[in-house]
């Protein structure tokens, strides 16, 4: 039965010329798991607003969205409150109460439940999510793995017909990710509940997906089951956002059937591959530029240690990465070397002088450039133009960004954001570079064209990143290293860092595991592909 | 660890509590005499200490300044009183406008105290019960808006910390910083607005305001409740009586009228402590009834 339909969906906002949705149409049926993907900008977020008649954006818009073949106008508040459950990216500001058992009611509060239904039915839900242990808790305090299961559950709690999540685990350390998504396919499969996901991270949820949609400039280009679209997407050579298995397969003789789970990778380089090791590379060290030497430190004083005596030293011209949970104190860590927070204990050295006892304008100017967790903090001025300055308005019209200098910092879109705060930092002209998540919301080709721009800057300076995404990670970095119990483990090259880790690693590299030892990448595992075997 | 569920005011009816600070603000903003605003002021400040705790401490450093510059600023802007101590810049500084910047003063830290014990023990839960039915429009006003505080604070802070590392750490002047940090203000709420946006798009994606709302937490209105809300009404009744027949009157210029503890004043004062100490009261009851239930198990 058609749960969704949309056809010919055309959207702009009020006074802008171009179409944020231009000609769209799809149909999604009664318990299917669907997928939607694309670059960044290309006018997810905006559909997805569309579908759900609460939170449309004012603008103009023709063409029809069905919802169980009635159209969204007609459908009442109760109807569409109930029947279409939304998850937004960030769990911080979706939650509304102070405490994790009132969230829980809140959804079936508002449209009017009988307090017994709603007493029974939160407890009920909170053993199917596994939130009993903190039901008690004030929401402030969770950690953002669970704030989100808690928006997800909360969200649950109506049984609605369609689930509409967009990108749900963007802000989740891989291991919750994997946990939420898990929990969505549960949802899918044990409950019916039918499943629309916008995702950049297609790993772990095309395997899982009934169909997948792919956009680009306002409307579906590619749409079907999820090996097919994958298919014609290789085909048309946009093989980066693929899966790492299908891109093995792309990449090494396209022998049977394209492989999409780490599963079927394996299997895949068990029958048209032969053992082979790729070698790792020894760790080149240079002049020590930061060093962390014996560090403690906590946000408040009645709180726990985030760091207990971390050490860590950051080589000229290299990029380190640090990769750990959420709350591991990756961030922490970042922002002790940008000199903005200080412990209370132990000594950060920067060029061999303490950090603590260098001025804001040494620490600053020329010397190191910070990018923060959300990039917007950057951006003070009304416009991006004006925060960027002379110099980085021209480099910004080099990079074909020039027309975004005119709009306002909170109008861009994560990458776009993501793009311009690095401009604004290389500005500076910074020795060192310091960038907190920098990945967040951009698109598999920003992702490729960041990873070249960070490899060419190491010539000249170094890099400290933290961050969830180990695709990016095994990429980019010279040495990673995980935080765990308030201490940075020793860090390792890439390749044997991820291939000794089992959860914290790339997908290739689970692929590779006992067949290319030591690959962490489908670039390395295709170098072994051997056409005669 | 102390959580706020031990206090009293978690098992009284929202709508007891909720009223009896707002008449308790109320009576405070209105009556400006040294002795009710020293009993309200007092009273608040240990109100504050119990339900706020340790914290409380760590917020006095802003509150005593601020009373401070308050009571100070008066008598340099104001030069009524007949009793000048000094001249500056040729003005006088009267005793009198000094006395009234004290008093003044500390109604204003009073009603302070009173919003932040207000802010402590009505919880957001309690919040949306109080308004959620009749006035769901405001109770989202008001949800948005209170949580919007402590991510103030700590957006503030991140704010601030990531703008002292670009183009404002090269700037020096007193012009600069202070536009440097007009610049962070306005920042600051377009970073708020945002964040609340999303808030109250969350509200609305779950049907908030749909329907009727129930609650699933229900307060009972028990016989305490109804002895604390009829004792507080009367107490309010008779302060706003014998305050509208003048017992509550006093003058500061042109001179400080004595503070007569005369029959009819005794017993105003003697009503206004009691009602404002009806919280605290209820608090160190039920404090001991806890320790006395505990000492059993």
């Amino acid at each position: 039965m058609e749960l969704l339909s949309i056809e010919n969906l055309k959207f702009r906002y009020p006074k802008s010329e171009n179409w944020v949705i231009n000609d769209l149409s799809l149909s999604i049926s009664k318990g299917e798991f669907v997928v939607l993907s694309g670059p960044t900008g290309c006018g997810k977020t905006t559909l997805f607003k569309l579908i759900k008649k609460e939170l449309s954006p004012m603008g103009e818009e023709t063409g029809k969205i069905l919802f169980f073949g009635k159209d969204k106008k007609d459908l009442s508040a109760q109807e569409s409150a109930e029947g279409i459950g939304f998850v937004m990216q960030d769990p911080e500001n979706q939650i509304v109460t102070e405490k994790v058992l009132r969230e829980l009611s809140f959804y079936m509060e508002n449209l009017g439940y009988a307090p017994a239904v709603i007493a029974a039915r939160v407890g009920e839900l909170s053993n199917y999510f596994g939130i009993t242990p903190w039901i008690g808790r004030d929401t402030f305090h969770l950690s953002g793995g669970q704030k989100q299961l808690l928006t997800l559950a909360s969200v649950m709690t109506v049984f609605p017909d369609l689930l509409i999540l967009d990108e749900p685990t963007s802000r989740l350390d891989p291991i919750a990710a994997g946990e939420f998504i898990t929990t969505l396919k549960r949802i899918n499969t044990e409950l019916g509940v039918t499943v629309l996901l916008c995702e950049h991270r297609l790993e772990e949820v095309l395997p899982i997906a009934d169909k997948f949609f792919y956009m680009e400039n306002g409307a579906i280009s590619y749409s079907g089951d999820p090996r097919s679209v994958c298919l014609s997407l290789a085909e048309n050579g946009k093989t980066d956002i693929l899966p790492a298995a299908t891109r093995i397969w792309h990449g090494a003789g396209k022998r049977g059937e394209a492989p999409l789970s780490v599963k079927e990778g394996k299997a895949y380089l068990d029958r048209y591959f032969t053992r082979k090791v790729a070698l790792c590379p020894s760790v080149k060290t240079g002049k020590e530029v930061l060093v962390i030497n014996n560090v403690w430190f906590r946000y408040e004083k009645e709180e726990a240690d985030v760091l207990r005596g971390a050490d860590l030293t950051v080589y000229q011209n290299e990029i380190l990465t640090l990769v750990g949970g959420n709350g591991s104190g990756k961030s922490t860590v970042i922002k002790l070397l940008a000199g903005i927070k200080k412990p209370y204990r132990g000594k950060i050295t920067l060029y061999g002088k303490n950090l603590r006892k260098l001025r804001r304008e040494e620490l600053y100017n020329n010397n190191i450039s910070y990018l923060p967790q959300d990039p917007t903090l950057l951006f003070a001025r009304d416009t991006v133009g004006d925060e960027l300055g002379e110099e980085g308005r021209r480099f910004a019209e080099e990079k074909g960004l020039k027309y975004l200098l005119a709009s306002h910092p909170h109008d861009l879109s994560g990458g776009e954001m993501q793009k311009c705060a690095l401009i604004k930092l290389l500005t500076a002209r910074p020795k060192i570079l310091l960038l907190d998540e920098p990945t967040k919301g951009l698109d598999a080709e920003a992702k490729k064209y960041l990873i070249s721009l960070l490899k060419e800057l190491k010539k000249t300076i170094t890099v400290v990143i933290v961050t969830h995404d180990v695709e990016f990670a095994a990429a980019v970095s010279d040495r990673c290293a995980l935080l765990f119990g308030g201490e940075v483990l020793p860090p390792a090259h890439p390749q044997a860092f991820f291939s000794e880790n089992y959860f914290y690693t790339t997908s290739a590299s689970r692929i590779a595991r006992g067949m290319i030892e030591g690959a962490v990448s489908v670039e390395q595992i295709v170098s072994k592909y051997d056409a005669e075997s | 660890m102390k959580s706020k569920d031990k206090f009293a005011y978690s098992g009284m009816h929202p709508v007891t509590v909720a009223f009896h600070i707002m008449a308790q603000i109320c009576l405070t903003m209105f009556i400006l005499h040294p002795v009710f605003v020293a009993i309200s002021l007092f009273i608040s400040l240990f109100l504050c200490a119990s339900v706020v705790g340790k914290k409380f401490l760590k917020e006095l450093k802003f509150y005593l300044p601020f009373y401070l510059i308050v009571a100070v600023s008066n008598p340099l802007f104001s030069h009524n009183g007949a009793t000048p101590m000094f001249f500056l810049n040729g003005k006088p500084i009267t005793y009198e406008a000094l006395i009234y910047g004290f008093v003044s003063s500390g109604m204003f830290l009073s009603i302070l105290l009173w919003c932040r014990v207000w802010s402590a023990v009505i919880t957001d839960d309690k919040l949306l019960f109080l308004l959620g039915k009749q006035f769901p429009k405001i109770g989202l006003v008001l949800t948005v808006t209170l949580r919007m505080i402590p991510r103030f604070r700590m957006k503030w802070e991140e704010l601030r910390e990531v703008r002292s590392t670009v183009d404002d750490a090269a700037k020096k002047g007193f012009v600069s910083k202070v536009k440097g940090a007009l610049r962070l203000f306005s920042a600051l709420i377009t970073q708020a607005m945002e964040s609340s946006m999303e808030t109250g798009m969350s509200m609305a994606a779950r049907g908030y305001g749909v329907r009727k709302r129930t609650s699933v937490i229900t307060y009972k209105f028990r016989t305490g409740d109804a002895i604390f809300l009829s004792l507080n009404l009367l107490l309010t009744a008779s302060i706003v009586v014998f305050v509208a027949l003048g017992a509550a009157k006093y003058d500061f210029y042109p001179y400080i009228s004595p503070v007569s503890v005369g029959d009819r004043s005794i017993i105003v004062f003697v009503l206004y402590a009691v009602q404002s100490a009806m919280l605290l009261f209820k608090e160190v009851k039920e404090e001991a009834l806890w320790n006395f239930c505990r000492s059993k198990i």
